[in-house]
């Protein structure tokens, strides 16, 4: 082994290009199946960095209301506590109640906005694992109007000091005392909350009352956690579903014609295994089997370069392998010897891969593309080097093994004759790894293609209204919304403000679904799902949203309010009416029908549809309530002078509600936001589209380096005899521009199956293009055959008799 | 009898009626047609005959590198000629060290890892490989060589090191193909000594040469012609 590490050494620094083309290869290799790897150990390990993570479920429930099935990531707030009393195998519980809105912190003369506000019942520090900073977690929450921050929000407010005691308040005037600091969550937390108000509120306290408790059943509010036995299996839970629900539910039930089950989630199943509504982002377990793919394909393609350069030398080094056997070097020896060299490189490869790592993740958007926060971390965790090192060992077994057997198997004779047709007998072998190689890329990029055509199709769909220069600012706060008419005019006397509207959902959000009773075709009242949003005045026309039937809510008319409704032609379509205007919604009636319009993603269908008017009446809203109900104001500007509108905006706006900073967003950068997941993965398979043809590339580059020097003689006899340069080219790149051509063949139908799959993710989608494979086939042979003719150029257009001279 | 074992005893090499024939698809060449060969021990034979007349092939099946496609070959005794290339090898190893004209040294190595590889596959202790290595490298005049590679000697160097390398593991048989060709006559006279020397203190050479000069050197010539032995004297015979 010794002796083969400075043979290998020696043989890096002769045959450069040789070394740089397989360290270069397998290096890249190595590094973006390092990087895909830290990025699916952190989407595999979610939360398991928690002590108790075995022991600890979450309730995630299902409600079916007159047929309709809706399931939830929040519960109750009062199954919890009503689990643990009826049932001795829940030892604990954990509420997390989600502040579904970003929260205006107030301390001294500083004020910030902040996501990921929770409350918690007090044992969170118990049952969770935390570092913490400052404060003693079994207190911290045990008094109203605490709070727990993260490191993040402490040094955002108070520096490095130590905030236990400080005072923040919130936009509703309510002081919290800050009792402790804990380190900001690991990025592979699902629920990643930064700050926790204390549960313990008379507010929202538990009613002792068992009737009152039991009306509560039927909302959700809560994230709720149960402590289990480490062994406890779910589908006991089932039992304990059905119990709970006949005992303490079912009549309410009945009355409302609804059924509810519940069952449990490990907590590290919550991020990969769950498809309900109201909950965090969770990950995407077929993009990462995606992502696995690429990791093993990329490598793939490395080591077959490995293979295919290593068993290009054979004539080369078939005069050193036969005199080694001559002198006496057994087949074992020699196995190791080339084995040996193989691990060199792939340990020398490993170093380069990981110093590409660290490169790339802190030089490049990696980690912004795959929405983590990824760091190679060697020194703390000797484990991971552990793995690094079976990793490049793997490698080098993995392309050197074939190559060993090879080049061993040379008969010592070899040494002796100089004939060149020893390396013949590789060439189908190469032939067939080269195919894959191209069959990997085109397919990659033929990937990458229909996913930017999808996209394109995305940002170019006509979506039933008007997302261009329409700016959204968010409205805190009931005082500011009561005052919203009087803004709207102010706002209008600007000339490049064309209109200015208000709305409780912005396009894109979920909206609300419910079960009402509309009238049928044939006058029957019967209850249909429906999906509503709350619009101010002027909201068609400020949306370009196209009347087709019946007029708009009108000012003039305050009897529209509670008794109008805006339907879209879906919801005609499935009442089956004939006329829709005037037909019975609840206690309305529709006045106005809407051509159908993407309010939602286009990966979800059209579905029936209501707008109806604001209830301006907040009467019944508590006082500390008021200040966190929300409202979308929408304000379409000429885009003749966006500069100006904005800053009148922000004027006008800032002058109405001094309290809060201006924050505004336009309408196209936030429908974007919906396929945020989708770009980011187009650009990751570019880029490993990019890597890939790359580094097959770099083997064929190495490839046709020997090819040419083997073929050098004969090259000479062609051009004496009066080939010209670009013959030669195409004679020495012909039989790897028809592997590009089958590769590209199998590609297409390949990366055809997995696209389909990828667009049924979209209800609106682009069809698929074959045109697209065409496209990705060329590429990859233009690619090909440049790098071919770069590598064959010189010894094509040189003088011929320097060929000859060659033998 | 025993007259006859003491004279078998002696030989080193004897063949009766060898044969070589080269298949390709279409075409069947001879390249050895029954050749007998008698060597002593301690002898120093050069084999002589235009291009193609199967010299080189007969030093391959002499140096156990090549099997014969007919005929017998004893090797001390040992009737060799069916055996495979894992029979071969060790007998090779043990016996034989190889001398060629184009040095056949490897290159990513130094003069002394060179000439210590043949060592090395014969599992020589290294603390024997070094004075050894070291000796023979002294007696090729190349000593102060040693940490050079081949590519920075001269031909004639790197011949002394590939003649080290035959002789390093002491073998009785040095075969030695065209070891001037690609010499200039001073530095091939100095290779021609060398093995004149050997071969005083011993060791068995057969030696493959086109040069009537350096054929002198041997106490025996065998001429090849279209794969059989046309002549066999002792050169001062012939130039008699």
């Amino acid at each position: 082994m010794g002796s083969s590490i400075t043979i290998t050494l020696r043989k890096l620094y002769r045959e450069k290009l040789y070394a740089l083309i397989n360290v270069a290869g397998l290096s890249l290799g190595i590094a973006c199946c390092l990087i895909l790897a830290l990025y699916l150990r952190s989407e595999l390990t979610y939360d398991q960095y928690h002590v108790n993570h075995k022991k600890i479920f979450r309730v995630v429930n299902e409600f079916n209301v007159n047929g309709k099935v809706d399931s939830f990531g929040i519960t109750s707030s009062v199954l919890g506590q009503m689990l643990k009393e009826e049932y001795p195998e829940v030892q604990d519980y954990v509420r997390l109640r989600p502040i579904q809105q970003k929260i205006l912190y107030h301390y001294e003369d500083k004020a910030f906005y902040w996501d990921n506000v929770y409350f918690a019942d007090e044992n969170l520090f118990k049952v969770f694992t935390h570092d913490i900073i400052y404060g003693d977690p079994e207190t911290a929450l045990k008094e109203p109007n605490t709070a727990a921050v993260n490191q993040s929000f402490a040094r955002t407010f108070f520096g490095d000091e130590n905030p236990i005691g400080k005072v923040i308040t919130g936009d509703n005037g309510v002081p919290n005392t800050i009792t402790l600091v804990f380190a900001d969550l690991p990025e592979n937390s699902h629920i990643r909350y930064e700050v926790i108000g204390s549960y313990n509120n008379p507010q929202l306290k538990i009613p002792e009352n068992v009737t009152a408790r039991k009306q509560q059943l039927m909302g959700v509010n809560d994230y709720t956690f149960l402590v289990m036995d480490e062994n406890y299996n779910v589908d006991d839970f089932k039992r304990i579903s059905t119990e709970f629900f006949d005992r303490n539910m079912a009549a309410q039930g009945k009355q409302l014609n609804a059924t509810w089950r519940a069952w449990l989630q490990p907590l590290k199943d919550m991020h990969l295994y769950s498809d309900v509504a109201y909950d965090e982002p969770t990950g995407n377990l077929y993009a990462l089997y995606g992502f696995a793919a690429v990791a093993v394909f990329i490598l793939a393609v490395a080591c077959i370069n490995y293979i295919n350069l290593a068993t290009a030398r054979y004539a080369r080094r078939a005069r050193e392998v036969g005199m080694r056997k001559i002198l006496g070097a057994g087949r074992g020896q020699l196995i190791a010897q080339f084995m040996g060299e193989a691990l060199c490189f792939s340990l020398i490869s490993l170093v380069a891969g990981i110093l590409i790592v660290e490169l790339a993740l802190t030089l490049t958007p990696i980690n912004h593309l795959l929405d983590t926060n990824l760091a190679l971390n060697l020194t703390g965790e000797p484990a991971l080097l552990g793995w690094l090192i079976a990793l490049g060992v793997g490698i080098g077994v993995i392309a050197g093994i074939y190559p060993a057997f090879y080049l061993s198997s040379v008969s010592p004779l070899s040494a002796l004759l100089s004939n060149r047709k020893a390396g013949i007998a590789g060439i189908r072998l190469r032939e067939v790894l080269v195919l894959a190689q191209f069959t990997i890329s085109v397919g990659v990029i033929a990937c990458t293609l229909l996913m930017a055509a999808q996209m394109r199709y995305v940002s170019n769909k006509a979506l039933g209204f008007n997302k261009d220069n329409r700016i959204i600012v968010t409205v805190r706060g009931v005082d500011l919304i009561e005052k919203l008419g009087v803004l709207k005019t102010e706002l209008e006397k600007y000339k490049g403000i064309l209109g200015v509207t208000a709305s409780d959902k912005l396009i894109g959000e979920d909206m609300p679904i419910n079960g009402i009773p509309i009238e049928t075709a044939n006058g029957q009242m019967e209850t249909t799902t429906i999906q509503h949003m709350s619009v101010a005045d002027d909201y068609l026309e400020v949306m370009g949203l196209e009347l087709v039937e019946g007029r708009d809510f009108s000012k003039k008319l305050l009897t529209d309010v509670g008794t109008s409704f805006v339907v879209n032609e879906t919801l005609v379509r499935k009442m089956g009416w004939d006329k829709a205007i005037g037909k019975r919604l609840q206690t309305g009636r529709v006045i106005g029908v809407i051509k159908d319009f993407h309010y939602a993603s286009l990966h979800t269908e059209i579905a029936p549809y209501a707008l109806h008017p604001f209830n301006d009446n907040f009467d019944n809203i508590p006082q500390n309530i008021r200040p966190y109900i929300l409202r979308h104001m929408i304000v379409n500007i000429s885009g003749e002078d966006i500069r100006g509108a904005l800053g009148f905006l922000e004027d006008t706006f800032t002058a109405f509600d001094p309290k809060h900073p201006f924050e505004f967003k336009f309408l196209d950068d936030s429908l974007n936001e919906l396929y945020l997941s989708e770009q980011r993965l187009m650009e990751l398979t570019g880029i490993f589209a990019g890597i890939c043809i790359f580094i097959a590339c770099l083997g064929l580059f190495g490839l046709a380096a020997f090819t040419t020097e083997q073929r050098t003689k004969e090259i000479g006899i062609r051009k004496v005899l009066g080939a010209s340069a670009a013959q030669i080219i195409l004679l020495l790149s012909k039989n790897i521009l028809a592997l590009v051509v089958i590769g590209a063949v199998i590609a297409s139908l390949a990366s055809w199956y997995v696209m389909m799959q990828w667009l049924t993710g979209f209800a609106y989608h682009t069809e698929i293009n074959p045109l697209v494979f065409l496209l990705a086939a060329a590429l990859a042979a233009a690619v090909a055959y440049i790098t071919l003719a770069l590598q064959s150029f010189k010894t094509a257009s040189a003088n011929p008799v320097l060929a000859l001279r060659y033998e | 009898m025993a007259n006859r074992e003491w004279e078998q005893s002696m030989m080193i090499i004897e063949t009766e009626n060898l044969k070589k024939l080269y298949r390709t698809e279409e075409v069947e060449t001879t390249a050895l047609d029954g050749v007998n060969i008698k060597i002593n021990e301690g002898e120093f034979v050069s084999i002589m005959g235009p291009s193609g007349c199967g010299k080189s092939t007969l030093m391959h099946l002499l140096g156990l590198i090549d099997n014969p496609s007919g005929g017998v070959y004893k090797f001390q005794g040992e009737d060799v000629a069916g055996y495979s290339e894992r029979q071969r090898a060790p007998l090779r190893k043990a016996n034989i060290g190889f001398v060629f004209q184009s040095f056949n040294l490897i290159d990513e190595l130094t003069v002394f890892e060179n000439v210590e590889l043949p060592m090395i596959y014969n599992k020589t202790p290294a603390s024997e490989r070094k004075p050894r290595v070291e000796a023979v490298l002294e007696k090729m005049n190349m000593a102060h060589r040693m940490n050079h590679f081949p590519l920075q000697l001269s031909g004639g160097q790197q011949q002394r090191v590939a003649v080290a390398r035959a002789i390093v593991n002491n073998p009785n048989l040095i075969l030695a193909d065209e070891p001037t060709g690609n010499l200039d006559s001073e530095h091939g006279e100095e290779v021609m000594k060398i093995l004149v020397h050997l071969n005083e203190e011993g060791t068995t050479i057969i030696m493959v040469t086109h040069s009537e000069e350096n054929a002198a050197y041997g106490a025996r010539v065998i001429r090849l012609l279209d794969g059989r032995i046309v002549a066999e004297n002792s050169p001062e015979k012939e130039y008699a």
